[in-house]
């Protein structure tokens, strides 16, 4: 099967991983073992620049990306590594533009009026405002006495 | 056209004051009394403003109504929603034209609406050419073809009974050209032509020819087609913000009187009561965009009230002419149409609202034209009095239009009368017809010099800024400003946004950066899905307290109320230390001081930190009555409006984080109210609204409630005590002396009495030898003398008790009231809105946070949307080509964070 190995700087999480790729070579590998498409193992003739490879993409028929591994050396002989299935980046193109209900996202930029716990509020310390009201008919010179009295007439 | 009165209402919401008026020209009369009030006509010529807001109903409390573009708090936009919707799609107006009077070459005219009236002798060899110019614009051609009305119209004139006579009507651009000859025994009618400026008719007269009642009409009719604006043409709704004019009035002018301007009437639609039917119909006539208007607002100033008037913009005003030209004739808005942040500055555009006699025709982007019908009720009543004197009926208002000042509109103060000759024709102390705003009318005085009617402003430079703010439009007092600065991100403090909460205009404004918050700016060519209108009437929606300040008191009406000034708190304390003295008047003691004692009759006497006087109706001069008794102090009497409402000032909840950090449980808020204490308000409830306070006041007692408004809509309220009871003492005059009045009884009873044992013991004494050489019993005989002797002497001690008592007669002192409040007067007097924040962590950062843990949200959208760090709730994935243990893993790696 051709695969094209990868040296990869992604994080695990990050979903389109095409700007974090290095490619390294794209050479026929062998299974090692029963096949799994899932979490396949594969040799190749040894080089010493594959061995830094940690990222592969499984051709056709499988069309999928795979974190590899660290591998398994023979000197002179062969290379062997281990992968499991990036979900993330297989299919990215099919789930990208899903409409999903985000909960928590960088893009916000600023926390929202969603409560967030997570956020690191200050929990004895706090800034009191005290803001005047635009008039008051107390200020100035304004004073009046009023005067009640009973009254029978005079 | 069939209006829909149920909106536009009838003529008697139609009111309008009218000031008394000082011919004297030293005063002015307030305005007050209902009868003053009379149907107002319209506001002519002016352009119709408006932020698009809810149906303002037409009961609404008129100071609210600024924003003029209905009447009295109908809002413009609304206004034309409703008769778009209602009315056919095209529209066709007749206004009748009027001839001046001249008197020119021994031949009188007058005239009566639309008839020209000859008289007199014309000696001369040749024929002879009487100009009379009809004072329209009307065919400025570029007024019409770039708005959304088609025009076409024809002057008629009538067959004429002297051969004399020729009618000539000449077209004007750059000079006059004979469009027509009327012959005199046909008369004729020719089709208006809009490439012409303006019209001039020019009668033509043979010479030595004698008029007698030589009459012929000539009116114009104009004929208006308008296309309907609409967002698109299947719904028919409008869309925007229009701008409307409403220059109806024909114009009826000499050449040298060009500015004078009349309503147009139909004259023959006499009603039962004697009045004449108006019929005016606005509509819009243009739109812009929200930010693409920035009204400006200028003052005509001089240095004295019949000076000169000189225009500056407002900031010019207050920075270089305030001291110079102190009197404020006028203050008004020209509208500034561009925008800056589309390469386009804002320009200020005169709008040639008439034929101008020197200066041509001017142009205006706001395609507002002369005889464009505009939309008012139908059903307006003039009494024929007024509708049949054409020379006396001029319609001055709030915006004065003349040929260079370009179009203004409701919220001017002018009246402007100074060329309105004719003005002495009518009786001041009738009715006269003024189309004033109320707001703007208060705000003025009116002083009549001759002919002219001057307006001077009252009020403060800061108030008109918050007048215009009604206008619902951005607005500056720099012309430099509205050219040139943006509205997208406000900067200057001079730019002034106002708030429109829930559709309605509010009168309040932020400026400057403070108010990039406001959604105003943000809107763009349609609006309405984002001013919170959604096309409801407003009754839904007006959530307002309606406060009524009334008569009613605590105290009973059998009391008095007064005004007193400090000084005369003395002269009180006298009155109520007032004792009798000896030469006292029975009649008068008896009256004043036997019946009752005058401090007990004193309810209370209460000082409040505010002017009652501005809240109270009163009458100076009063005595002031303690029960029966005449105190000769004189104040001033309180009847009416002893519950009265104080505002205590507003302040608009900003969004210090616009996060959740502002609400209940991290932030905590209260509003202390002086005098009366805090409420704890809940943040949630409060944020972005406007919060007020007023208190209703009990003259009487001193209670108050402070009502705490949100908007207009009072929702919660706490009791307090502005007014404080002095301590005031005084002598229980009346006890007092009915002690003394009895002491002085009992001594003068008992000195009569001592005075009889005097008397009998003197006879006693000397007749006592001769008893004792006649008596048996000498001793029993001494020994009475000696008894008498003893009842002498102790009479003597009781009549020297009595006096003693007499002399030392305890004065009652009483003491009412309590010194209360004071410690509040010397609280804070403004309300505040106190505020609690929750801060943030020491080395909180904001970026690290939202990459690594993500903003707290709740937004379904496309995940290509988002960037980051971003969690999700749920995604539906079956349709992917993966296996179910694929899917699985994917869905749970989304929910648990991933970076998109």
């Amino acid at each position: 099967m051709l695969i094209t190995l990868y040296s990869c700087n992604a994080d695990r999480k990050q979903c389109d991983k095409t700007s974090f790729l290095t490619a390294i070579a794209t050479v026929n590998a062998t299974p090692t073992k029963v096949f799994n498409a899932f979490s396949p193992s594969f040799s190749l003739d040894y080089n010493e620049n594959w061995v830094s490879a940690n990222y592969c993409y499984i051709h056709a028929p499988l069309n999928k990306y795979y974190f590899l591994s660290p591998p398994n050396l023979e000197i002179g002989k062969k290379i062997e590594f281990a992968g499991s299935e990036d979900v993330l980046f297989s299919w990215y193109n099919y789930y990208k533009d899903k409409e999903a209900i985000i909960l928590r996202s960088e893009s916000i930029g600023k926390p929202s009026y969603i409560p967030d716990n997570s956020l690191p509020v200050n929990p004895v310390a706090f800034e009191m405002e005290s803001i005047k009201f635009s008039s008051s008919p107390f200020i100035g010179n304004g004073r009046s006495y009023i005067l009640t009295t009973l009254g029978g007439g005079n | 056209m069939q209006l829909n009165e149920s909106i536009y209402l009838s003529s008697e919401n139609w009111y309008t004051v009218f000031p008394t008026i000082n011919a004297n020209y030293q005063n002015e009369n307030p305005i007050q009394a209902p009868a003053y009030y009379t149907v107002s006509n319209y506001n002519y010529g002016c352009i119709y403003f408006g932020a698009k807001q809810n149906h303002i109903p037409w009961n609404r409390p008129i100071d609210n109504s600024i924003c003029y573009a209905g009447s009295y708090g109908e809002s413009p936009i609304n206004n034309w929603k409703y008769a778009r919707l209602s009315e056919a799609p095209s529209e066709i107006n007749v206004i009748n034209l009027g001839f001046s009077a001249d008197t020119k070459n021994n031949v009188s005219f007058s005239h009566s609406d639309n008839n020209i009236i000859l008289n007199g002798t014309l000696n001369t060899s040749s024929n002879t050419i009487l100009i009379f110019d009809l004072a329209h614009d009307a065919t400025s051609s570029t007024q019409f073809q770039s708005n959304p009305f088609s025009r076409t119209g024809e002057y008629i004139i009538s067959p004429t009974n002297n051969s004399n006579i020729r009618v000539q009507l000449y077209g004007y651009n750059n000079d006059l050209q004979l469009v027509n000859l009327y012959n005199s025994s046909s008369g004729g009618t020719v089709n208006i032509d809009l490439s012409y400026s303006y019209y001039v008719f020019r009668l033509w007269i043979a010479g030595n020819s004698s008029f007698n009642n030589y009459s012929f009409t000539c009116k114009c009719v104009l004929k208006q087609e308008r296309s309907v604006i609409t967002d698109n043409a299947a719904n028919g709704e409008d869309a925007g913000i229009f701008l409307a004019i409403s220059p109806t009035e024909s114009f009826y002018s000499t050449a040298g009187d060009g500015i004078a301007q009349r309503f147009a009437y139909y004259n023959d639609i006499a009603t039962a009561s004697g009045r004449s039917k108006c019929q005016y119909y606005s509509i819009p006539v243009t739109r812009y965009n929200y930010k693409d208007v920035v009204f400006v607002i200028y003052v005509e100033c001089s240095d004295t009230i019949t000076g000169a008037i000189r225009t500056y913009d407002l900031n010019t005003y207050k920075n270089s002419y305030a001291t110079i030209y102190p009197i404020i004739r006028a203050f008004y808005m020209r509208p500034y149409i561009g925008n800056p942040d589309n390469g386009y500055n804002r320009r200020y555009y005169f709008n040639s609202l008439r034929y101008e006699p020197t200066g041509g025709v001017n142009d205006s982007s706001l395609t507002c034209t002369s005889n464009m019908p505009f939309l008012i009720p139908n059903n307006f009543n003039i009494p024929a009095s007024v509708s049949t004197s054409e020379s006396i009926f001029y319609m001055y208002g709030f915006g004065r239009i003349t040929p260079k000042s370009g179009t203004l509109f409701g919220i001017s103060g002018v009246l402007n009368m100074a060329n309105s000759a004719g003005m002495d024709d009518y009786s001041f102390a009738n009715e006269l017809y003024q189309c004033n705003m109320h707001r703007i009318t208060e705000d003025f005085s009116y002083y009549v010099d001759g002919y002219n009617v001057r307006t001077v402003y009252n009020g403060s430079l800061d108030d008109i800024i918050n007048i215009c703010a009604w206008f619902g439009f951005p607005f500056t007092e720099s012309q430099y400003i509205a050219e040139t600065a943006s509205v997208e991100n406000i900067q200057s403090e001079k730019l002034h946004i106002p708030i429109i909460e829930n559709g309605y205009i509010t009168g309040r404004f932020l400026s400057g950066s403070e108010a990039n918050e406001l959604p105003n700016i943000s809107w763009g060519e349609d609006f309405r899905d984002k001013n919170e209108y959604d096309g409801e009437e407003a009754e839904k929606f007006n959530m307002e307290t309606e406060l009524r300040p009334n008569n009613l008191a605590a105290s009973s009406p059998f009391t008095y109320q007064y005004i007193i000034e400090p000084s005369q708190i003395q002269e009180l304390k006298d009155f109520l230390y007032t004792t009798i003295t000896t030469d006292t008047d029975e009649t008068e003691l008896f009256q004043k001081f036997l019946t009752n004692n005058p401090i007990d009759t004193i309810v209370s006497l209460c000082v409040f930190p505010f002017n009652v006087e501005d809240y109270c109706n009163w009458v100076a001069g009063e005595h002031v009555i303690t029960g029966n008794v005449d105190t000769g102090i004189i104040a001033k009497g309180l009847y009416s409006g002893l519950v009265v409402v104080v505002d205590g000032g507003e302040i608009r909840y900003r969004d210090k984080y616009k996060d959740f950090r502002s609400y209940e449980p991290y932030c905590d808020a209260e509003i202390f109210i002086p005098y009366h204490g805090s409420i704890h308000i809940a943040p949630s409830e409060m944020l972005g609204h406007t919060l007020g306070i007023k208190y209703i006041v009990d003259i009487c007692s001193g209670a108050s409630i402070a009502l705490l408004f949100r908007d207009g809509l009072a929702i919660d309220s706490i009791s307090g005590q502005i007014g404080g009871a002095l301590r005031l003492t005084g002598i229980q005059t009346a006890s007092y002396h009915n002690s003394v009045y009895q002491a002085n009884a009992t001594l003068k009873q008992q000195k009569i009495g001592l005075a009889t044992q005097t008397a009998s013991f003197g006879v006693k004494v000397l007749n006592a030898p001769l008893e004792a050489f006649k008596s048996k019993d000498v001793i029993g005989t001494i020994s009475g003398l000696a008894n008498s002797a003893a009842g002498l002497a102790q009479s003597a001690i009781e009549v020297n008790k009595t006096e003693y008592q007499l002399n030392h007669v305890q004065i009652p002192y009483k003491a009412i009231g309590a010194n209360t409040v004071f410690s509040s007067m010397g609280n804070e007097q403004f309300c505040r809105l106190i505020l609690k924040r929750p801060l943030m962590l020491n080395k909180y950062d904001a970026a690290i946070y939202g990459h690594t843990k993500g903003f707290a949200c709740c937004i379904t959208d496309k995940l290509s949307n988002y960037h980051g760090y971003t969690e999700i709730q749920s995604i539906d994935l079956s349709d992917i080509p993966c296996t179910n243990e694929e899917q699985k893993i994917l869905e749970s790696l989304l929910i648990a964070g991933v970076y998109l």
